[in-house]
């Protein structure tokens, strides 16, 4: 079983979003609610084995599940977030309208900014005492 | 009307950096030989900022938002921020003028915003600590759309190895001080505000100053103003203050509280860190707690705030401050003169 690597990350969970933050890297973490609720039942010490057998028995769960939630395990462990711990006597907590509506997907990412959108120098033409000329249009 | 949909990240070289740094520089100076330039200073404790207005009609503004800190004189300073008043339109190519936000930056390092939304621009000259303010409208309204006026400059300003801005408040008893920290809308407000309006010693009720000094830490305020929702604020029936403006989502009174300035306190020793939660228990709480969430909930806070969620080292900074503090939870009640209460009592005995 697992538990939060206390040693080196913090981590929240609130309305259904996890936010972890490396305090060694300065580094934080953000999981889609999926991934957030099966991550909370994670750290509680509940047994993997368990989380696995109750996602099973969602409707509609996919017949890879437990791929997925090895892979998801895995990506914890690499990125040091959890460590292993004693088994907790916890039952697993799972949302099924929640984990259906992310199709049992478990995602957990560095911080990225989705909307940014790279272009090439836009202002090497800024005159130093005018600033921006009018884009030339032809008349026609 | 067109709709403004995009936001752009814009890259330039430094020849471009340099020249736009010039072409700021004489905008100014060109404004400034039409108006006279009004010089104030910002002291914050550990920094002074100076003030450039080239734009006396802002003057009132500014008494309002930072009458804790602003000041007709100074020894010295560290940065200066450049304030004037211009067509915003005029800073930008026109390919870009459909957008709503533009943020132009130099090998990874942002140094200017243009929000096209509001007609404001922010930009910045480390460097040199030089920091400029340009906005076309110098209403209250238009500058709470930003959130608290200047603090993304004075966040990078007031940052050092040992200081940083934090998304907090604070309040103390006897010069033993506590943050209040979570996330927005958690009552961090309502308590601190309350403490305030019973004689508490106060630093802030969202932005502060952290210092860390021969292993003690230190909360100094910015800003004389609070925000407060509507029902919290007809519950403060002895709160003195003057109402400027509604927030960036009309959601909250955004408040003058110069009125207290003798409450407000520089260098208040933080002793604990209490995270609110509100509940409806009869009578409310205080219990220690593991500091998981009020730790990330702070530094999550404060880099989302100032838009430095890539800036690890500001991270690692804000988690070292506070870490090897004590938590505690304070479970709220709905009475407001009993969370006082009880926290009075608590500070005392830490």
């Amino acid at each position: 079983m697992y538990k939060l690597n206390e040693a080196k990350m913090f981590a929240d969970i609130t309305d259904n979003v996890a936010i972890i933050i490396n305090s060694e890297t300065g580094i934080y973490y953000a999981m889609n609610n999926c991934g957030s609720i099966i991550f909370k039942d994670v750290i509680d010490g509940c047994s993997t084995n368990l989380i696995i057998d109750n996602l099973k028995k969602i409707e509609s769960c996919p017949n890879d599940i437990e791929q997925k939630f090895k892979i998801f395990i895995d990506e914890l462990l690499k990125k040091e977030i959890i460590i292993a711990g004693e088994k907790s006597s916890k039952t697993p907590v799972l949302d099924e309208a929640i984990i259906k509506k992310d199709k049992f997907e478990m995602k957990v990412s560095e911080y990225e900014d989705a909307q940014e959108m790279l272009l090439a120098d836009p202002i090497h033409d800024v005159d130093e005492e005018e600033g921006w000329q009018p884009v030339f249009k032809e008349e026609k | 009307m067109t709709l403004k949909t995009e936001t752009y990240l814009l890259n330039i070289n430094k020849n471009s950096l340099i020249k736009y740094y010039n072409f700021l520089d004489n905008s100014f100076k060109k404004t400034a030989d039409k108006n006279s330039v009004i010089t104030k200073y910002l002291n914050l404790g550990i920094k002074t900022i100076r003030l450039q207005i080239a734009f006396a009609d802002f003057l009132p503004q500014l008494e309002k938002y930072f009458s804790c800190s602003l000041k007709d004189t100074a020894n010295n300073y560290d940065a200066t921020i450049y304030i004037w008043k211009d067509t915003v339109y005029s800073y930008i190519s026109e390919q870009y003028n459909k957008s709503k936000w533009i943020t132009i930056s130099h090998e990874k390092k942002e140094f200017m915003q243009i929000d096209l939304e509001n007609n404001i621009i922010n930009a910045e000259n480390k460097e040199e600590e030089k920091y400029y303010f340009i906005a076309e409208n110098y209403s209250y309204d238009i500058l709470s759309k930003q959130g608290h006026l200047f603090v993304k400059s004075i966040s990078k300003i007031i940052r050092t190895e040992y200081s940083a801005l934090v998304h907090s408040a604070a309040v103390g008893i006897n010069n033993k001080g506590i943050l209040i920290s979570a996330k927005g809308g958690s009552g961090k407000s309502t308590l601190s505000v309350s403490c305030l309006t019973n004689g508490f010693q106060y630093v802030s009720d969202d932005y502060l100053i952290l210092k860390k000094s021969n292993n003690k830490l230190y909360a100094s305020p910015i800003y004389s103003i609070i925000t407060l929702s509507p029902q919290i604020y007809k519950q403060m029936t002895n709160l003195k203050s003057e109402f400027m403006c509604n927030n960036y989502n009309n959601t909250k009174y955004i408040l003058n509280i110069s009125s207290y300035d003798i409450n407000i306190i520089n260098n208040l020793e933080i002793k604990a860190v209490v995270f609110p939660k509100i509940s409806n228990i009869a009578e409310p709480t205080i219990e220690k707690t593991n500091k998981n969430t009020a730790v990330t909930q702070l530094v999550y806070s404060t880099a989302t705030q100032m838009n430095n969620n890539k800036d690890t080292e500001y991270i690692k900074l804000l988690i070292s401050f506070i870490k090897d503090l004590d938590f505690y939870q304070i479970n709220l009640s709905q009475n407001l003169d009993k969370n006082v209460t009880i926290l009075k009592q608590f500070i005392k005995e830490l």
